[in-house]
C-alpha cells in the first residue's frame, strides 16, 4: 500500500471570527495533490483520495476549533475588564472622606448628642405622659384593672427611646460635627494663608484636599442626614405656631387650634375614626388652613426664622435634585454595565457552544476516518488473500 | 454561531455505496441497518438545519434582551434628570420666595408666586420622571420576557444536541452490524475459495 503524505496546511481556511464561517465555508474539498508514488490500481487510488479528503476535513475542523478558542480567550479578557470597571465604580461610590473634626471627636460628639436627644425626648415624653394618663383615666374610669394596665403601659413607654430622641440626636451630632469641621477648615485656611504668603506658592493646592473633606463632611453630617431635615421641619412648624401666636391677629387662636388638632391626630388618629375614608382629605384641609392662618405673621425674629428655614429647605431641595440626577446616572450606568456584561457572557456562551459543536464534528469525522481506514485495510487484505489463493490455484 | 450547511460528515452518496447497500438485500436485519443509516443521515442533516435556525433565534432574543436593558438605562437616566430639574428649579424658587418674603417684610404676590412655582416645578418634574419610569419598567419587563425566550431556546438546543448524539449512536450500531455481516461474508468466501482450491 502506498504511504500517505500529510495534508498541506494551505488548503484550509482559518476563520478569524466564527461568523465568517457562513460565507467562507469550503465546499467540496479540493482534490489532494499526489506526492510521491501514484498508486497503479483504481481501488488504491480511490482509498487514497478518500483518506486525503478525510485528513483535510479534520485539519479544517482543528483550525476552526483553534479560531474559536482564540475568540473565547479574547471574550474572557473583555469580560474581566468589564467586571473590573464595575468593581471600580462600586468602590468609587463608597469612597467618602471625613473631616478632621468628625474623625477626631466623632465619638465624643455622638455621646453629647445622645444626652441632648435624651433630654429633648424626656421633655417631650413627660408632656405626652400627662396627656396619655388623662386619656387613660377618661377611657377606663370604671375599670380599675384596665386603668392600671393602661397607666403601666404609658409609664413603660417613657423609658423607651423614640423617634424624637433619635431625630434630635442625629441633628445635634450632624450639626456639631459639621460646625467643628468648618472651624477646622478655617484654622487650616489661616495657617495655609500664612505659610503660602511666606513661600509665595499657590493657595489652591494646599486647600484642595481640606475643601474636599469639608464638602464630604457637609454631605454626611447635614445634607444626607435625614434627622437634620426632620428637625428643620419641626423648627419650621414651631416657627409657624409661634408666629401665629405672636402676630396677635384674629387668626392666631384659630391657627394654634388647627395645629394642635393636627398634633392630636398624629398622636391618637381620631380623624380616621371620625371621618373614615375621608380622613386624609380632612387632614389636608386642616394643614392648608393652618398654613394659611399662620402665614400672616409680623414678628421680625420669627419672620427671619421662616426665611432661613425656607432658604435651607430650598438649598436642600437643590442639593437633593443634584443627588437625584447623580443617583439616576449611577443606576443607569450600572444597568449599562450589566448589559455589557450580559452581552459578553452571551457571546462567550455562543462561542462555547460553537466549540462543543466543532469538537463533536471533529469526533464524528475522526470516527468516520478510522472506520474508513479500517475498511480500506480489510479490503486490501482480502484482495491480497484472493490474489494469493489464485496464485496457489495457479 | 454558524454551522456550515454543506459541511457533511458523511460523504455524498457514491455508486459503490449503493452497490454495497444492495448487497445486503435478503437479510432483514442488514436491510434494516442499511435503512437506518440512510434515515440517520437525513435526520442528522435536518437536526443541523434546526440547530442553525434555533441558534439564529437565540441570538436574536439575546440581542433584544440586551437592547431592552440599555433602553431601561436610558429611561432611568432621563427620569432622574427630569426629577432633578424639577427639584433644582423648585428649590431655587423656594429660596427666591424666602428672599422675597424677607425683602418685603410680608407676604407679597412675588413670594406667593415663587412658592407656587416651586411646587409646580416639583410636580412637573415628578410627572415627567414618572412617565420615563413607566417606560423603564416596560423595558425591564420586555427584557425579562426575552430572557425567558432565550431560556426556552437554549432548552430546545439541548434537546437537539441530545437527539444528535442519539442518532450518532444508532448509526454506529448499524455500521457495526453491517461490518460483522461483511466480515462473516468474507470469511465464508475465503473458506469456499480454500475448499475449492
Amino acid at each position: 500500500m502506498t504511504t500517505i503524505d500529510a495534508p498541506l496546511p494551505t488548503s484550509t481556511t482559518v476563520p478569524h471570527r466564527h461568523e465568517l464561517l457562513s460565507t467562507e465555508t469550503p465546499g467540496p474539498l479540493p482534490p489532494p495533490e499526489f506526492l510521491g508514488d501514484t498508486p497503479s490500481d483504481a481501488l488504491s487510488e480511490m482509498l487514497l483520495l478518500l483518506e486525503r479528503s478525510n485528513q483535510n476535513s479534520l485539519q479544517l475542523s482543528v483550525s476552526e476549533i483553534k479560531a474559536a478558542r482564540e475568540r473565547m480567550v479574547e471574550l474572557q479578557r473583555q469580560l474581566a475588564d468589564e467586571l473590573k470597571r464595575a468593581l471600580d465604580a462600586a468602590r468609587k461610590s463608597q469612597h467618602k472622606k471625613k473631616g478632621w473634626f468628625s474623625r477626631t471627636f466623632g465619638k465624643v460628639i455622638d455621646a453629647v448628642a445622645k444626652v441632648v436627644g435624651k433630654q429633648a425626648e424626656l421633655t417631650h415624653d413627660l408632656v405626652k405622659l400627662q396627656v396619655d394618663l388623662a386619656v387613660s383615666l377618661g377611657k377606663n374610669f370604671r375599670d380599675g384593672e384596665a386603668l392600671f394596665q393602661s397607666m403601666r403601659n404609658d409609664l413603660l413607654e417613657l423609658s423607651e427611646s423614640s423617634e424624637t430622641e433619635q431625630a434630635v440626636e442625629g441633628f445635634t451630632a450632624g450639626t456639631v460635627k459639621f460646625m467643628g469641621d468648618v472651624a477646622a477648615f478655617q484654622f487650616v485656611l489661616v495657617a495655609a494663608l500664612a505659610e503660602k504668603a511666606a513661600q509665595g506658592d499657590a493657595l489652591r493646592d494646599a486647600l484642595a484636599d481640606q475643601a474636599e473633606k469639608l464638602w464630604h463632611s457637609a454631605e454626611t453630617n447635614v445634607l444626607d442626614n435625614p434627622d437634620f431635615w426632620t428637625v428643620t421641619e419641626r423648627i419650621a412648624q414651631g416657627a409657624a405656631v409661634a408666629s401665629a401666636v405672636a402676630s396677635g391677629g384674629a387668626l392666631a387662636p384659630v391657627a394654634v387650634g388647627l395645629i394642635l388638632a393636627l398634633e392630636a391626630d398624629n398622636r391618637f388618629g381620631y380623624l380616621d375614626a371620625a371621618f373614615k375614608e375621608n380622613a386624609r382629605w380632612v387632614r389636608i384641609g386642616l394643614n392648608i388652613a393652618a398654613a394659611a392662618c399662620a402665614g400672616g405673621s409680623s414678628n421680625q425674629v420669627l419672620k427671619w426664622t421662616q426665611i432661613a428655614v425656607s432658604a435651607v429647605d430650598g438649598a436642600g431641595s437643590v442639593y437633593h435634585g443634584v443627588k437625584a440626577a447623580q443617583e439616576a446616572d449611577r443606576q443607569a450606568d450600572e444597568i449599562d454595565r450589566q448589559a455589557d456584561t450580559q452581552e459578553t457572557l452571551y457571546q462567550i456562551q455562543e462561542t462555547q457552544r460553537l466549540i462543543e459543536t466543532l469538537i463533536d464534528l471533529y469526533e464524528e469525522k475522526s470516527d468516520h476516518r478510522t472506520r474508513s481506514v479500517e475498511s480500506s485495510v480489510r479490503l486490501v487484505e482480502a484482495q491480497g488473500e484472493i490474489q494469493a489463493a489464485l496464485v496457489l490455484q495457479g | 454561531m454558524h454551522i456550515p450547511a454543506n459541511d457533511r460528515v458523511t460523504p455524498p452518496t457514491l455508486e459503490y455505496y449503493v452497490e454495497a447497500r444492495d448487497g445486503f438485500s435478503g437479510d432483514p436485519a442488514s436491510e434494516l441497518a442499511a435503512l437506518l443509516i440512510d434515515h440517520v443521515r437525513e435526520s442528522r442533516q435536518l437536526n443541523r438545519d434546526q440547530t442553525r435556525l434555533e441558534e439564529e433565534h437565540l441570538r436574536f432574543v439575546q440581542a433584544a434582551q440586551v437592547k431592552q436593558l440599555r433602553s431601561e438605562a436610558d429611561e432611568l437616566r432621563e427620569a432622574g434628570r427630569a426629577k432633578a430639574f424639577g427639584m433644582i428649579v423648585g428649590g431655587s424658587l423656594t429660596v427666591a420666595s424666602g428672599v422675597a418674603l424677607g425683602g418685603a417684610g410680608r407676604e407679597t404676590h412675588w413670594s406667593k408666586g415663587f412658592d407656587g412655582g416651586a411646587k409646580g416645578a416639583h410636580g412637573g418634574g415628578e410627572l415627567i420622571a414618572s412617565e420615563h419610569e413607566l417606560h423603564a419598567g416596560r423595558a425591564r419587563a420586555r427584557s425579562t420576557e426575552y430572557e425567558h425566550q432565550a431560556g426556552e431556546s437554549k432548552r430546545r438546543l439541548d434537546d437537539l444536541s441530545d437527539a444528535r448524539s442519539y442518532s450518532r449512536n444508532l448509526e454506529r450500531t448499524a455500521f457495526d452490524h453491517l461490518e460483522k455481516v461483511q466480515e462473516a461474508q468474507a470469511a465464508t468466501d475465503k473458506a469456499q475459495t480454500s475448499w475449492r482450491g
